[in-house]
C-alpha cells in the first residue's frame, strides 16, 4: 500500500489535489489527494510536473490511490461555480489543461501503469485510456459517465474510445462502427461493473490486468510498469477517418426511437447529439479524410463548451451536487 | 423614471401577468405624475419643519410634526397606501416595480414621513403571505387603506442583529391568543397620532421554545383591541415609554415600546417567526434601497440649482457669462466632478433598482414556475447588494450635495445637511451594510451550488458576447468586461477562500458587494447608452444625449473604482486580523 511508503518519506512533488511518490525501483507512483480524488486544474498541473520529474529520474510510472475510488472524475463543484459565474474561459482552459496532460502522459518517453479500484469515471476513466497498462482491481466500475450530467467526454475520453473501437481486430472494420460502438457505451454513460466487463467494453485491453487482492495492487502495478521498462516506446498517433454527418442521422434515429419509448428524456436527446457530433467527426468528416488526434480533441473542446453552457445541463450538475443524484430532464 | 420603465425594461410587458392587466402606461404614467404632484406639493414642504421639529412624547402620547396628520389623510385619500396591495383587501394591485418608483418619490420628499406608510407596508405582507384568513380579515383592510398602520418589533436592548437572544414572552390563553410581556427598543413609527390603531408585529418566546433562532416566533399585537365591529377599542397595554433622540429622521417616531400581558395572535407557525420576519426584511430592504435613491436625487436636485445660481470666480478658460458679476460656479471642474458622481450613481442606481424591482413582479406573479423561480433566485442575489450599495452611495452623494454649497450647505437652512443626517440610518437598519454583505457571500453565493449567481452573470456575459463587437458602444462595453472580468475572479476567489476559511472571505466581503454592485450599475448604463445612441440623433431635448454623457463619465470616471477594490479583495482579509486584541 501507498501508505506504508508514506510512513517513511516525503512526496516527491506535492500540491493540493495530488502528489508524487518515488516506489522504489525507479518507478514513481501518481497519487490524487484531493477531496473524492476529483480532478481539477491542480491535478493536471502535477500530473505535468510529474511526466518532467519521472522523464528525468525515474524509469516508470504507476497512478494509483490508497482511496476505496480511485476517481469519480472532474471537480463539478468548481465547474459549476465557473459556470454560474459564466467564467467560461476559465472552464475552457481546464477542458484543455486535461486534454494536454493526458496526451502528455500518453505520449511520454517511460511507461505509465494506472491502478485503478472502485469508482472511475468520467474523468477518472479517461486518464485510463491515455495509460500503456492497467492493472485494474477485480471490483472496478469504471465508464465515461458524462452525459448523466449533461455533459461530454472531453479529456480526450471519445478519442480514446474511437481509436479503441475503430482498430479493435474483433470489431467490424470501416468508419461506421467504431463511431457506433462508441456511440452506445457513451451516449447511455455505461459503466462496467467490474474489470472483466470493462474488458468487453474496451476500457481495459486483453493485456491490461487484473488483481484480486486489493492489497496487491499497487505491487502488482508496479511490476506490470518494469515489465514495460525495457525496449519501452511511447505509442504511435492514431489517425482517424469518421463517419459524418450520415452517421450523425443515424444515431439521432436511434435516440428518437429510445426518446419515442420513453427510454431517454428531451435532455438526453440534446447531449446525445453533442456525442454524436463528436463520435461522428464533426459537421465536414468525411471518411475517406484522415482526421489527426488534435483535431477530434478541438472537436471535444468545442462541443463541451458548447454543452456545458446549456440551461438543463447545467440543472443536472447541480442535481447531482446537490442530491448526488442524477436528474432525468 | 418613464426611460426606465418603459425604455429600458419594458415595463409594458407587465400587463400581461396574472393579476397585472391593469398596470398599463397609459395608467402608470399619470400614476407617477400624480405621485409626484403630491410629495413636491404635500409631502416636501413638511421635510424641513418635521426636521426641526420632531417628535414628542407626553404623558404617553406620541405627536408627530404639525402637517404631517392632514398630510397623512391626503396619502390615505390619493390610496397611496394601497398602492401595491391586494384588490381582496381594497388594494389596487399595481407592481412593485411601480411601486418602487413611487417610494422613491415619497422618500426623497421626507424619508421621516414615508417611513410611517413603509412600515405598514412590510406589517401587511408579513400578515398577507403567514396569518390565518381571519387575521387578514381584521387587520389587511386597515393597513391597506391607511387608517391604520404597521410595525416590525424586532429589536430588544441586548439583542439586534443576533435575534435569537430575544426575551419577550409569549404566553398561549386559553382563548386562543397569546399574552405577550417585554420591551422593544427602535421601532419605527411605534406610536404616533396619524392613525387609530398601530399593528405591531413583534418576535416573541413561548415559555417552552428552544433556545435560539429557532425559538422564535411572530406575533400580531394591536395597541388598541378590537372592539365587536372590528374598530380600535380597549388600550391593549402597549405602551410607549421613550422616543429615541436621533441624528436624523427626526419626524419619524423612534419608539421604546413596552408590552404588559398584551392581548397578541399567532402569525404562521410556532418557531417559525424569522421566515416571517424575513418577508417583511427582504422588502423591507428593497424599499431602503430606494430611500437610498430618493435621498440622493433630492440632494442632486439641491446642489444643482444652487450651483447654476451661486456666481463665484471665473471659469478656468474664460468668463463664461460676462454679464454677470461672476460664473456660476458649475463652470468648474472639480463642482461638475461633484455634480457629474451624483448624477452617473442616482441614474444607475434607479436602473439597477427598476430591473431588481421587475425581477421582483416576475417572481410573485409570473404564470411559469421555472421564471418564477429564476427571478426569486435573483432578487435573492440582489437584495444585500441593492440596500447596501444605494444607502451607501446615498451618504457619499448626499456628502457631495453638502460641499457643493460649500458653507451654506453645512447650515440647516440650505436643507441640504439633513440629507446627510436623514441618510446615515439607513445604512444600518434593516441589517447593517456589513451584515448585508455578509448575506452575499455567505448565503447567497453558496446557496444552491452557487445558482443564484447565474441569475446575474449569465445575462451580463450574453450582452457583452452580443455587445462587443459593436463599434458604437466600445466606449462602454470595454470597461464592463473588464470590470465583469474582475467580478468573475474575485467571485471565484471569495468562494474558494470562503469554504476554507470563512474568515478570511468575510474580511473582504463589504469591498467584494461593492465590487459586484460597481459592475451591475456599468452594465445598466451600457444598455442605457445602447438605447441612447439609437435615439439621439432624432432627439432635440438633449435628453439622450446626457444619458450618453453621463454613462461616459461612470465608465471613465467611476467604475476604475473596481481596480483597486478588486486588488483589495485579491489582498485578502489577514491584514484585518493581525492585530491581538489587546494591541487595540
Amino acid at each position: 500500500m501507498l501508505s506504508d511508503i508514506k510512513r517513511h518519506s516525503q512526496p516527491i512533488l506535492k500540491n493540493a489535489s495530488a502528489a508524487l511518490w518515488d516506489i522504489g525501483d525507479g518507478v514513481a507512483c501518481f497519487e490524487f489527494t484531493s477531496k473524492m480524488n476529483s480532478l481539477d486544474s491542480d491535478t493536471m498541473q502535477l500530473l505535468q510536473k510529474s511526466i518532467l520529474t519521472v522523464s528525468k529520474s525515474y524509469a516508470a510510472l504507476v497512478i494509483y490511490t490508497d482511496a476505496n475510488n480511485f476517481s469519480a472524475g472532474a471537480n463539478l463543484g468548481l465547474a459549476m461555480f465557473a459556470a454560474n459565474i459564466a467564467a467560461w474561459p476559465e472552464i475552457a482552459k481546464i477542458v484543455a489543461a486535461g486534454q494536454q496532460a493526458y496526451k502528455a502522459l500518453k505520449y511520454s518517453p517511460f511507461p505509465v501503469v494506472s491502478a485503478p479500484c472502485g469508482m472511475a469515471l468520467g474523468g477518472g476513466c479517461e486518464i485510463l485510456l491515455h495509460c500503456d497498462a492497467v492493472q485494474a482491481h477485480i471490483e472496478t466500475y469504471t465508464g465515461l459517465v458524462e452525459v448523466g450530467v449533461g455533459l461530454v467526454p472531453a479529456w480526450g475520453g471519445c478519442k480514446e474510445m474511437l481509436h479503441r473501437w475503430s482498430t479493435n481486430p474483433k470489431h467490424p472494420r470501416g468508419p461506421m462502427p467504431g463511431s457506433a460502438k462508441a456511440f452506445e457505451l457513451i451516449s447511455t454513460a455505461t459503466v462496467s461493473k467490474s474489470a472483466e466487463e470493462a474488458r468487453s467494453n474496451m476500457v481495459l485491453r486483453d493485456t491490461d490486468g487484473i488483481t484480486m487482492n486489493r492489497y496487491r495492487l499497487l505491487s502488482d502495478a508496479k511490476q506490470k510498469a518494469l515489465s514495460l521498462v525495457a525496449d519501452y516506446q511511447a505509442p504511435q498517433a492514431p489517425t482517424f477517418h469518421l463517419p459524418g454527418p450520415s452517421a450523425k442521422a443515424a444515431f439521432t434515429m436511434a435516440v428518437d426511437g429510445f426518446v419515442r419509448s420513453g427510454k431517454a428524456t428531451k435532455h438526453d436527446r440534446v447531449v446525445s447529439m453533442a456525442v454524436a457530433d463528436i463520435l461522428s467527426g464533426g459537421a465536414k468528416a468525411d471518411p475517406t479524410v484522415e482526421q489527426s488526434e488534435d483535431e477530434i480533441l478541438a472537436l471535444e473542446r468545442k462541443t463541451f463548451m458548447k454543452i456545458i453552457r446549456h440551461p438543463d445541463s447545467l440543472e443536472r450538475v447541480e442535481h447531482i451536487l446537490l442530491t448526488s443524484k442524477p436528474l432525468r430532464n | 423614471m418613464q426611460f426606465v420603465l418603459y425604455e429600458l425594461l419594458q415595463a409594458d410587458k407587465l400587463t400581461s401577468l396574472p393579476g397585472f392587466a391593469e398596470a398599463s402606461r397609459d395608467l402608470v404614467e399619470p400614476v407617477l405624475a400624480a405621485a409626484a404632484t403630491f410629495n413636491q406639493e404635500v409631502v416636501f414642504p413638511l421635510n424641513r419643519s418635521g426636521d426641526e421639529e420632531g417628535c414628542t412624547l407626553k404623558d404617553g402620547v406620541v405627536s408627530t410634526p404639525k402637517g404631517f396628520k392632514e398630510a397623512y389623510q391626503l396619502l390615505c385619500q390619493g390610496g397611496w397606501t394601497a398602492f401595491s396591495c391586494d384588490a381582496k383587501y381594497g388594494g389596487m394591485n399595481m407592481p412593485k416595480s411601480i411601486h418602487s418608483m413611487v417610494e422613491e418619490m415619497l422618500c426623497s420628499a421626507n424619508l421621516s414621513f414615508g417611513m410611517y406608510a413603509g412600515l405598514s407596508y412590510g406589517a401587511y405582507h408579513a400578515i398577507h403571505a403567514f396569518a390565518s384568513s381571519s387575521l387578514k380579515d381584521q387587520f389587511l383592510p386597515k393597513l391597506v387603506d391607511g387608517s391604520w398602520s404597521g410595525t416590525m418589533c424586532l429589536t430588544e436592548p441586548h439583542c439586534g442583529t443576533d435575534l435569537g437572544l430575544c426575551r419577550t414572552k409569549a404566553v398561549l390563553q386559553a382563548d386562543g391568543s397569546y399574552a405577550i410581556s417585554g420591551s422593544k427598543i427602535f421601532i419605527s413609527a411605534g406610536d404616533h397620532d396619524l392613525t387609530d390603531n398601530v399593528i405591531h408585529l413583534v418576535l416573541a418566546r413561548t415559555p417552552e421554545a428552544v433556545a435560539g433562532i429557532k425559538g422564535i416566533s411572530l406575533f400580531v399585537v394591536p395597541k388598541y383591541s378590537l372592539d365587536q365591529q372590528g374598530e380600535a377599542g380597549e388600550s391593549n397595554r402597549v405602551v410607549c415609554s421613550a422616543l429615541e433622540q436621533k441624528m436624523g429622521i427626526k419626524a419619524s417616531s423612534t419608539c421604546t415600546m413596552n408590552f404588559e400581558n398584551s392581548q397578541g395572535w399567532l402569525v404562521g407557525d410556532l418557531g417559525k417567526g424569522m421566515q416571517g420576519m424575513f418577508v417583511m426584511m427582504n422588502r423591507a430592504r428593497l424599499a431602503v434601497s430606494m430611500q437610498g435613491i430618493g435621498l440622493c436625487e433630492i440632494s442632486y436636485q439641491g446642489a444643482v440649482e444652487y450651483a447654476k445660481n451661486r456666481l463665484q470666480g471665473r471659469s478656468l478658460t474664460g468668463a463664461k457669462h460676462p454679464d454677470k458679476a461672476a460664473d456660476p460656479i458649475i463652470v468648474h471642474p472639480d463642482v461638475r466632478r461633484m455634480l457629474m458622481t451624483m448624477r452617473a450613481y442616482t441614474e444607475g442606481c434607479r436602473a439597477f433598482g427598476a430591473w431588481v424591482s421587475q425581477e421582483f413582479d416576475y417572481s410573485t406573479n409570473h404564470g411559469d414556475k421555472a421564471r418564477r423561480d429564476s427571478a426569486a433566485e435573483f432578487v435573492q442575489l440582489t437584495t444585500p447588494i441593492v440596500k447596501s450599495l444605494f444607502t451607501d452611495i446615498a451618504f457619499e452623494c448626499t456628502n457631495l450635495g453638502v460641499q457643493v454649497l460649500g458653507g451654506h450647505g453645512f447650515v440647516r437652512e440650505s436643507g441640504m445637511e439633513q440629507y446627510v443626517r436623514d441618510c446615515r440610518i439607513t445604512q444600518i437598519y434593516e441589517g447593517t451594510n456589513g451584515i448585508q454583505a455578509l448575506d452575499l457571500i455567505g448565503r447567497k453565493l453558496p446557496d444552491k451550488a452557487g445558482r443564484n449567481l447565474r441569475r446575474f452573470f449569465h445575462p451580463v456575459q450574453e450582452y457583452i458576447e452580443q455587445h462587443i463587437a459593436n463599434p458604437e458602444l466600445t466606449e462602454f462595453i470595454q470597461p464592463l468586461s473588464k470590470a465583469f472580468i474582475r467580478l468573475q475572479q474575485a467571485t471565484g476567489q471569495v468562494a474558494v477562500t470562503g469554504m476554507s476559511n470563512p474568515e478570511e472571505a468575510a474580511g473582504v466581503a463589504s469591498e467584494y458587494l461593492k465590487l459586484f454592485g460597481l459592475v451591475a450599475l456599468a452594465f445598466m448604463w451600457c444598455r442605457m447608452a445602447e438605447i441612447a445612441l439609437q435615439k439621439t440623433a432624432a432627439d432635440n431635448s438633449g435628453f439622450y444625449d446626457a444619458k450618453l454623457k453621463t454613462g461616459r463619465f461612470y465608465m471613465q470616471k467611476i467604475l476604475p473604482q473596481s481596480s483597486s477594490l478588486f486588488a483589495s479583495i485579491m489582498a485578502g482579509g489577514k491584514s484585518l486580523m493581525a492585530l491581538d486584541e489587546e494591541q487595540f
